[in-house]
């Protein structure tokens, strides 16, 4: 009963089981820790001077809000729920152009595995049909029957005969038999045929379609390509070079900055990306320092290598945004 | 014209109020500013991005590299414009701009390339200078475990009250405290704080 008493209400004869298990299980107690913290919590009450000055210094970090330039769905007039956005980061566009790059590329293979395959089978099929070689059009004539042998959109000159032509073409349409294409008999009522040619049509709204590139802009990525062009031929073992390029590479880094903002609120999305993709260079090359190991150096360079970033940075250079940046 | 009355309908004068119920105007705010913006209303966007900025930057602050966070919190409002019209409630902006914020910090890591960062914020061994201080004061939090590290820097970064943080997460506002109280202990055992100085 006293027992019992102790665990009740602590009264009575200790229990020593109990007794242990609270000494053993007090350290999960709780501390009772007080949440006297006004000033923490909304700044009211006497001020922390610890979270008072950590707020002071920390206030560097804070955000600046500078609203990005968007069109909203109803100002650009369009009836569905998505907006033309005019500030993509060009990694970010890139990833989204992945998949149908993927896809043209997938297509592409596909075509050409088919000509290839057609035109393993032509000589066969044509043997096999037809015993005699039609006679060579007339001059100026494409021999009546094929409409797509002398079609705007085929590839390279037009073939000796008609069939190579028809071939291509009749095999990306994949209408009728090859037999028929192969030989130039177009179906019955077929329309000619005509290859799809990708169109060259703006990629997104926003981007701004002319090829002035600004001058300043221009001359940074003069500076940056012959920059890269030096780094990417320096030997990993000259410090000195490399000291050299490392220093130029964080000058042209803190230009690269500004103009990348400044391309941004100008919204010039070409001059934005060609900007993003050469920072990565030239922050890894601002990085080495005189000790970096040979191995850095390698790496860097056969990225700039593998990524024919020069090549691209020359190419915006000379033809501006229409150089698919 | 359906904007604009939106819009003057929800203007509130937010400064001067109690924290709470200015968290509760921002709400009603945030609200009718979405509406405006899916009406069209530009300014209303203007709007709800200074409102909610700050919300979205802490939130990346507390996980990506300093660089990344300004390009990141346009690309998190951008996302967020373009998927407007999916989000049901207009009031729970902020928790859902959040939760985009968190998946686009941990997309950022997925795809992140294996390349140095450049900082100037890393502070050099024995910096006195306000710059070093906050370096290693943000190190510092972004070093602590994820519950306290995005309450701390709302709080103590951003500038938000307790129940603003609680508001704009759509956080009880007992966890925010919790997570303050708990989170700023651990701060100051971290940067050996107990009176003295960073």
């Amino acid at each position: 009963m006293n027992r019992e008493s102790y665990l009740w209400d602590g009264t009575g004869e200790p229990d020593e089981e109990v007794e242990r298990l609270e000494e053993l299980l007090g350290g999960y107690r709780s501390t009772g820790e007080s949440l006297d913290d006004a000033y923490l919590w909304d700044g009211s009450g006497e001020p922390d001077a610890e979270v008072a000055r950590l707020e002071g210094v920390l206030a560097v970090y804070r955000s600046n809000a500078d609203v990005p330039d968007v069109e909203l769905p109803m100002q650009a007039g369009q009836a569905g729920r998505r907006s033309s956005v005019v500030a993509f980061r060009p990694r970010t566009l890139a990833l989204r152009l992945l998949p149908f790059a993927a896809a043209a590329a997938i297509a592409a293979v596909a075509i050409g595995g088919t000509g290839i395959w057609v035109a393993s089978q032509e000589p066969d099929t044509h043997q096999a049909r037809t015993p005699a070689p039609p006679p060579p059009p007339a001059p100026g004539t494409d021999g009546g029957n094929t409409p797509m042998a002398h079609d705007d959109t085929a590839i390279g000159p037009p073939p000796a005969g008609n069939d190579r032509t028809g071939l291509k073409s009749g095999g990306r349409r994949h209408t009728g038999s090859f037999q028929q294409v192969a030989h130039g008999a177009p179906p019955a009522g077929a329309a000619p045929t005509v290859l799809p040619v990708p169109d060259r049509a703006p990629s997104t709204a926003a981007r701004r379609v002319s090829n002035d590139v600004d001058p300043t802009t221009a001359m940074h990525l003069e500076q940056a390509q012959i920059l890269l062009r030096s780094f990417r031929n320096t030997a990993p073992d000259d410090t000195e070079s490399l000291a050299f390029e490392s220093r130029r590479s964080r000058e042209l880094l803190t230009r690269n900055v500004l103009l990348r903002r400044s391309a941004m609120s100008h919204r010039d999305v070409s001059a934005y990306s060609v900007l993003s993709d050469i920072e990565p260079y030239l922050l890894d090359i601002a990085n080495l320092d005189a000790r970096a190991p040979k191995r850095d150096v390698l790496s860097i360079q056969d990225r700039v290598e593998r990524s024919a970033i020069v090549a691209g940075v020359q190419l915006y250079a000379r033809s501006g945004p229409a150089a698919g940046y | 014209m359906e904007a604009e009355a939106i819009r003057e309908m929800y203007v509130v004068r937010l400064e001067g109020q109690p924290a709470v119920s200015r968290a509760a105007l921002e709400r009603t705010a945030g609200a009718g500013l979405v509406e405006a913006v899916r009406a069209g209303d530009r300014d209303a966007f203007g709007r709800l991005y200074k409102l909610f900025s700050p919300l979205v930057h802490g939130v990346l602050l507390a996980r990506v590299p300093i660089d990344e966070v300004d390009d990141l919190v346009q690309d998190v409002f951008l996302t967020a414009l373009d998927r407007l019209e999916s989000l049901r409630d207009t009031s729970a902006f902020g928790p859902w701009v959040a939760a985009i914020a968190r998946n686009r910090a941990m997309d950022f890591h997925r795809h992140r390339p294996r390349a140095e960062e450049l900082t100037d914020d890393i502070p050099a061994e024995g910096s006195t200078s306000d710059a070093g201080e906050a370096a290693r004061a943000l190190a510092a939090i972004r070093a602590l475990p994820e519950a306290y590290r995005e309450t701390l820097v709302l709080r103590l970064v951003e500038g938000l009250t307790g129940p603003e943080i609680a508001e704009r997460t759509g956080l009880t506002p007992a966890s925010v405290r919790v997570n303050l109280h708990r989170g700023m202990k651990q701060l100051r055992e971290r940067l050996g704080l107990g009176g003295g100085e960073l």
